[in-house]
């Protein structure tokens, strides 16, 4: 990539201040990375410290002609911070503060770098939370979860992120500011806030933040039920549902994953059960009581041969680390793995399964499910070695594969993680060129072009099926999350 | 006056069948202003087709769907064609272990909740007229009712769209599954946009559960701030209540109740119904205010509460002369000192309100009778709003009032951007033209 000229540096570091507008490649290097294992190669890296500086650095490079990259906390899994036309990466990691939090009108005014579980932290004292809570909470940013409309296991029945922001404030492509929606539920005009979240970070820079906060429940419960068949699972999954009960989580994973979490985290799932779920309900003591009676008797049912009931707070936590502990620890299982994001309809879940398992089986690559169970959101998790020769090849073939089965039942390409660099080419399985042709036209409406986060969401123009782009994922460590 | 060509081309494009008879135009009137023709296609491909011909014979279409909410909105700047989606009205998926479910936009939502409650399952939203009122219209108007409260708007509820462009493009964005992140969320630009950025012809929405039992609580209280009061409290006590709206005196009166009150809505398994409606007893007596149960109350209490803001039992366009309707969105701790502001903005009549305090979403009517007290309603109102912080627009007015003011309030602002989603949408002005924001 070519290095940038001196003088963008220099009007960079006018603007900001030496420190905070970093262009060699040392400095570089970090910022090249995001969850995935894909590469960007940033000409420069910049960390306003407010809206306006955000504005001045899009209009330093709209001078220059160079694009812009918005980045969090580079957590991201489908290359949505990765800079591959170089141009500028713009870090909204000093943009850290809660601005306001209003516990009467139960909404915070936040800027873009906030770390999500941050915010409910600072909300618990008022008996108040933020619910979309991606795995990846303790470090992903709110500005990431815009980008990304990013989900959570407790979305099931409070929604994703787009059902809990109120209003943002952007900067356009011109280096204007403004607010998209606000402080109040309802604003007159198209819904530009809904189109901007979600978008990856392609029509605008978020620089403000407003969220609703929802009470912390007066009640939940966490139920484990083990399964000796992952068919059993599934099928409990749609019984509980088609009792009428919307529980407030519901999550699955199968005997590899269990096989890779307990000798790391010591949960207490039975390493030869076919698969568990977690089920958690909350809201009053009443209701909640009722619910998980109906629960039980429904995993009984479904032939669930241990339903366990977490007796307080430290057994739920101890419940939810494994869930949530589940990406890191499947590290010890291989080298490398290639996380997949799909949605099914819940009724095609068993199916879905058992064909992800002989996909697996075909390529000879060994395949881990952890997901949201209750709204068929999927993470099929590949296990490899990239040394093996060919194997990175094979791995993105059956990931392909994977999603286009995914699609084929009825469901999305992407549930949470986006589509980013990693899934454009697939878009045109489930869009026509008039789909696409209309959100251009939304793009073109907020003058994005090509300046901001180029190449990502849109395919590009040439036609494949499975792209073999030169991808390895590497060990991500403990810390990882899906 | 006939317009015979016209309406021999729309025979043409979409059967003759389809074109409705010219006796019936004056039903599509809208403030006064009645359209050439009125077509009403049976299937989506018809649909494309008459686009088609408008844009190649530059025609402005305004589409229809129940008519019970046309009164909303600015006085069209040109309207040739009122193009009634009501024959578009299957159901097109449905699969309750996936509490998902397909529509074409013309089925009527009562008709749509029949469908569903055969599998024990519903669509939580509650806007008036269900039985006349259909989903593309409901959407397009971003319509909602008490429901809200506890299961959102329809942005929360719909999580696929299918759109008719102004060049006769049928283009699709989300999909039938809940969780979807693949390419831009579209389908939020059309909600309440009054099909001015393209026709809806179909959706998918999440669906959930009814409940097992249902009951109605109706508390007066002694004015209509203690009724505020007590709204914050009961949706601090947590009770998962499904409603929650309060009915200034005017309003109360309009159900034939004496005094300001909150009106809840309780539902789920029995025993926990009836804890929580024995909560709600207490933090009533601790406020003074008195609850009393009511049956039937889907009859007596909530239709006629969704309808405070539309009409006394009429619908469409023809019958709102003497009334105007203001909606507004506020901080929720704003909403005391705005209804007082609203109930003393005319010195003669006092406006039946209602709203949902925690969500800051409040409606407002008067029967105003001369054009004059209209004008200064409806200016006064927007004042009232910028200094209050509060969101107005009007959703119903006289003619009168809309010629000479922009019903939405003040510009956005983001404006531009929107007159930018416009230009590029439907760059002639053929869809709906001059009845959005900014008479776009």
């Amino acid at each position: 990539m070519r290095a940038i000229s001196t003088r963008v540096i220099k009007e960079l570091q006018k603007r900001l201040g030496k420190r905070w507008a970093l262009h060699t490649p040392e400095d570089l290097l970090v910022y090249e990375y995001d969850g995935t294992i894909d590469r960007g190669y940033p000409q420069a890296i910049v960390f306003p410290n407010s809206s306006e500086d955000v504005a001045a650095v899009i209009r330093i490079a709209n001078k220059y002609g160079l694009p812009v990259v918005p980045r969090g906390a580079g957590t991201g899994l489908s290359g949505g911070a990765l800079a591959i036309e170089g141009g500028i990466v713009i870090a909204l990691t000093r943009l850290k503060r809660i601005l306001e939090l209003d516990p009467v009108n139960k909404l915070a005014v936040v800027e873009p770098g906030v770390v999500n579980l941050d915010l409910s932290k600072a909300a618990a004292p008022y008996g108040l939370h933020y619910v979309p809570d991606p795995s990846s909470q303790r470090a992903c940013t709110l500005g990431g979860n815009v980008a990304e409309n990013a989900g959570g296991p407790h979305c099931l029945a409070y929604g994703v992120t787009t059902n809990h922001v109120l209003g943002l404030e952007v900067v356009l492509a011109d280096g204007s500011i403004t607010w998209l929606g606000g402080k109040r539920y309802d604003s007159v005009g198209y819904d530009l806030r809904g189109a901007v979240i979600g978008s990856e970070g392609t029509l605008c820079i978020v620089t403000k933040i407003v969220v609703r906060l929802m009470p912390i429940q007066p009640a939940v419960r966490t139920l484990l039920a083990v399964f000796d068949e992952v068919d059993q699972a599934s099928a409990a999954v749609s019984a509980i549902i088609g009792r009428g009960i919307i529980p407030a989580a519901l999550e699955m994973m199968d005997q590899t994953t269990i096989q890779a979490v307990e000798p790391a985290l010591h949960v207490g799932y039975p390493l030869d059960a076919g698969a568990v779920l977690l089920v958690e309900v909350d809201g009053i003591e009443e209701a909640v009581v009722a619910q998980t009676a109906k629960i039980e008797e429904t995993l009984r049912e479904q032939k669930a041969r241990q339903i366990r009931v977490a007796a307080d707070a430290a057994e739920r936590d101890l419940l939810w680390a494994g869930r949530k502990g589940a990406l890191g620890a499947l590290g010890r299982l291989a080298p490398n793995y290639y996380i997949l994001d799909g949605v099914v309809p819940r009724t095609k879940l068993p199916e879905v399964l058992r064909k992800t398992y002989e996909i697996g089986a075909r390529y000879g690559l060994r395949i881990a499910n952890v997901f949201h169970a209750g709204d068929g959101n999927l993470h099929p998790t590949i296990l490899f070695d990239e040394r093996v020769p060919g194997a990175t090849k094979r791995v993105l073939e059956a990931g392909g594969e994977v999603m286009r089965l995914c699609v084929d039942v009825g469901g999305a390409l992407t549930g949470e993680h986006g589509i980013g660099l990693e899934k454009r080419e697939y878009m045109r399985w489930v869009f026509s060129e008039a789909d696409l042709d209309a959100m251009r036209r939304l793009k073109a409406a907020f003058g994005a072009g090509e300046r901001f986060n180029p190449s990502k969401v849109f395919p590009t123009d040439q036609e494949q099926a499975v792209v073999a782009q030169r991808r390895v994922v590497e060990q991500i460590g403990p810390d990882a999350y899906v | 006056m006939l317009d015979v060509r016209l309406i021999e081309q729309l025979s043409a494009v979409s059967g003759e069948e389809s074109v409705l008879p010219a006796d019936t135009l004056a039903d599509f009137a809208i403030e006064g202003f009645v359209p050439r023709a009125a077509i009403a296609p049976d299937s989506i491909e018809q649909v494309q087709r008459l686009v088609l011909f408008a844009e190649e014979q530059d025609l402005a279409l305004v589409p229809w769907g129940g008519g019970t909410a046309m009164h909303l909105g600015n006085t069209p700047r040109r309207y040739d064609i009122a193009l009634v989606l009501t024959r578009l009205n299957r159901v097109l998926e449905y699969e309750p272990a996936d509490l998902t479910v397909g529509v074409q936009a013309g089925i009527r939502l009562a008709d749509l909740q029949r469908h569903l409650a055969r599998a024990g399952q519903f669509l939580p939203l509650d806007p008036p007229f269900a039985e006349q009122a259909t989903i593309g219209g409901i959407l397009a108007t971003a319509a909602s009712g008490p429901l809200r409260y506890a299961y959102g708007a329809p942005r929360d509820l719909m999580i696929g769209i299918g759109v008719i462009q102004a060049d006769g493009a049928l283009t699709q964005a989300g999909g039938r599954v809940v969780k979807n992140v693949t390419g831009y969320d579209m389908g939020k630009l059309h909600i309440g946009a009054l099909g001015t950025l393209g026709i809806i012809v179909k959706a998918h929405f999440k669906v959930v559960p009814l409940p097992a039992t249902e009951r109605t609580l109706l508390i007066a209280s002694r004015t209509v701030t203690d009724a505020v009061s007590l709204a914050f409290a009961l949706d601090r006590a947590n009770l998962g209540l499904r409603a929650l709206t309060v009915l200034n005196k005017e309003a109360a009166a309009a159900i034939g109740e004496e005094r300001p009150l909150v009106a809840v809505r309780v539902g789920g398994e029995a025993a926990a119904v009836d804890a929580v409606i024995a909560r709600v007893y207490q933090l009533a007596l601790e406020t003074g205010a008195t609850a009393r149960e009511i049956p039937d109350a889907e009859e007596t209490v909530w239709e006629p509460m969704r309808r405070l803001g539309v009409s006394r039992g009429e619908v469409g366009t023809r019958l709102l002369a003497p009334y105007l309707t203001a909606r507004a969105s506020l901080l929720p701790t704003a909403v005391t000192p705005f209804i007082e502001a609203l109930e003393t903005c005319l010195p003669t009549t006092r406006p039946a309100i209602t709203a949902i305090v925690p969500l800051g979403n409040l409606t407002a009517t008067w029967h105003v009778s001369n054009p004059q007290q209209a004008l200064e309603l409806a200016t006064g109102l927007f004042q009232i709003g910028q200094q209050q912080g509060a969101q107005v627009w009007l959703e119903a007015a006289p003619r009168s009032v809309k010629e000479q003011v922009d019903i939405w309030g003040p510009l956005p602002e983001a404006f531009p951007l929107m007159r930018h989603l416009k230009a590029q949408f439907d760059p002639k002005g053929r869809l709906n033209p001059g009845r959005y924001v900014g008479r776009l």
